[in-house]
């Protein structure tokens, strides 16, 4: 019973990603704030680490950093790798040493969105040689961060909701 | 702590890195991969599902939000449009019916200019580049290649650089890898001549954040004046000769050389283009361009296209 309601959360999680992956990168979906649209994957593989145990939280991340590189139009493999790191980290921090809330999910958020999009910028676009490095991460990068985290609650909201509705003992 | 790292989900992570840098490895050169198109088909219909659901709200939205002053300054602007592209049709007209007279007395046979196109649609955009590159619907299947420029009826936005089963990706022409052969018909008063001059667009972040681009490498003493329209020069076979891309809007100092170069804004709405064609195939195609071009800047031997 436990063993199908797992599968039954990692399915849903799985179609969540999917499902943000395909509003995240919609064209017209999100008004642009200050010019940017917000990243929706970062914040979804953050909260499921948070309610998940490290290999599942961080095969989460692999999946979900896949498909943002697919979407970066760069070689598969840095966002995954990234994203793998982070969520394993988060889930080890939330299963020994932080309390599962709407403050820790902000916390948590907030640096692993900042190191996963600045990381972007450094190896993406810094070590690329394209030009202005510096305006871009204030103007385009910074934005991207915050519009980001705006939209984490509601996202932190659905993945508790599918670990308690489909994990009982939680 | 010793509980915190517990060493066999160190080794797992460990081993999911080993497997992902060899994945980027594979993967890095942009070239379609097995991966990257079993992604790309698996994605494709449900992107193409909400960027038509998504389209359809935020035009019915715009069209919703738009004052009855903000309609009547629109009807005004494209009625002053409207009336001064009837003085330049008539003009062109005469132009047209001179140039048939001159080449039937010089007996110039015509080059018939043929062009392939593809209709696509834009299905998604991503959101971490700052030079607005997109996806569309179209990939190999359908004969898309790598190199292949994509316009709409206002004109060429960009170029695709990965191709995968269904999907490809558009890297905009305000992207700084997107290096474009240029050329614009000058005027010049002193002796009533016209001549062609040459340059290479590209653009920055800064300019593509302005919705802007620019033409390097103009000669100093450049005949080219506001409003000029630049187009493809076709040199190199990369791009169909006359693909119209833009017109200048102010002519600078360059910051490096002694050249000059051209702002210029694209006709088309890059940022928002939602109906593209990829043109597949055209005359001349990937062939070398050695004839000399008049009016072609010095070499500079940085500016590699």
């Amino acid at each position: 019973m436990s063993d199908r309601k797992r599968w039954i959360r990692f399915v849903a999680y799985s179609l969540e990603i999917i499902l943000l992956y395909a509003l995240q990168d919609s064209p017209w979906l999100f008004p642009p704030i200050f010019g940017v649209r917000p990243i929706l994957m970062i914040p979804a593989a953050v909260t499921i680490a948070m309610v998940e145990k490290e290999t599942p939280a961080m095969s989460f991340g692999i999946f979900t950093g896949l498909l943002m590189d697919f979407s970066a139009s760069a070689g598969l493999g840095f966002f995954a790798s990234v994203l793998a790191v982070l969520c394993f980290v988060i889930s080890r921090m939330s299963s020994t040493i932080l309390r599962v809330n709407m403050m820790s999910a902000v916390v948590s958020g907030l640096w692993a969105t900042v190191v996963a999009v600045f990381l972007g910028w450094l190896f993406r676009y810094v070590l690329k040689g394209y030009s202005s490095a510096g305006y871009v991460a204030l103007h385009n990068y910074l934005p991207v961060c915050f519009y980001t985290l705006l939209l984490l609650p509601l996202i932190f909201y659905i993945n508790r909701g599918i670990a308690r509705t489909f994990r009982p003992e939680y | 702590m010793r509980e915190t790292f517990k060493w066999s989900g160190i080794k797992k992570l460990v081993v999911a890195l080993v497997a992902l840098f060899v994945l980027n490895a594979f993967t890095a050169s942009g070239k379609a991969n097995f991966f990257s198109s079993a992604i790309g088909l698996i994605t494709t219909p449900l992107l193409q599902m909400t960027a038509s659901a998504s389209g359809q709200v935020t035009e019915y939205l715009n069209l919703d939000t738009m004052t009855k002053e903000e309609l009547k300054q629109k009807n005004q602007q494209l009625s002053e449009e409207n009336a001064q592209l009837r003085n330049q049709l008539l003009d062109y007209q005469k132009k047209v019916k001179e140039n048939e007279q001159l080449k039937s007395q010089l007996e110039i046979k015509e080059e018939k200019a043929e062009v392939s196109m593809l209709a696509a649609s834009v299905i998604a955009r991503n959101q971490n580049d700052v030079f607005y590159g997109f996806s569309i619907d179209k990939g190999s299947l359908a004969g898309v290649e790598s190199g292949d420029a994509v316009i709409t009826n206002e004109g060429m936005i960009g170029v695709i650089t990965d191709v995968y089963a269904t999907t490809s990706n558009v890297k905009s022409i305000f992207s700084e890898d997107t290096k474009v052969a240029a050329m614009t018909v000058c005027y010049d008063e002193a002796t009533s001549t016209y001549s062609d001059e040459s340059g290479v667009i590209g653009s920055s972040a800064i300019l593509a954040a302005n919705g802007l681009l620019r033409m390097d490498y103009l000669l100093n003493d450049t005949k080219i004046k506001e409003g000029a329209i630049i187009t493809a020069s076709g040199v190199g076979g990369n791009y169909p000769k006359d693909l119209v891309i833009g017109s200048v809007m102010s002519v600078e100092q360059s910051e490096y050389s002694i050249s000059k170069y051209a702002v210029v804004k694209p006709y088309a709405d890059i940022k928002n283009a939602t109906d593209v064609f990829v043109v597949t195939d055209f005359a001349g195609k990937n062939e070398e361009n050695k004839e000399p071009v008049s009016g072609t800047a010095p070499t500079d031997p940085e500016a590699g296209e």
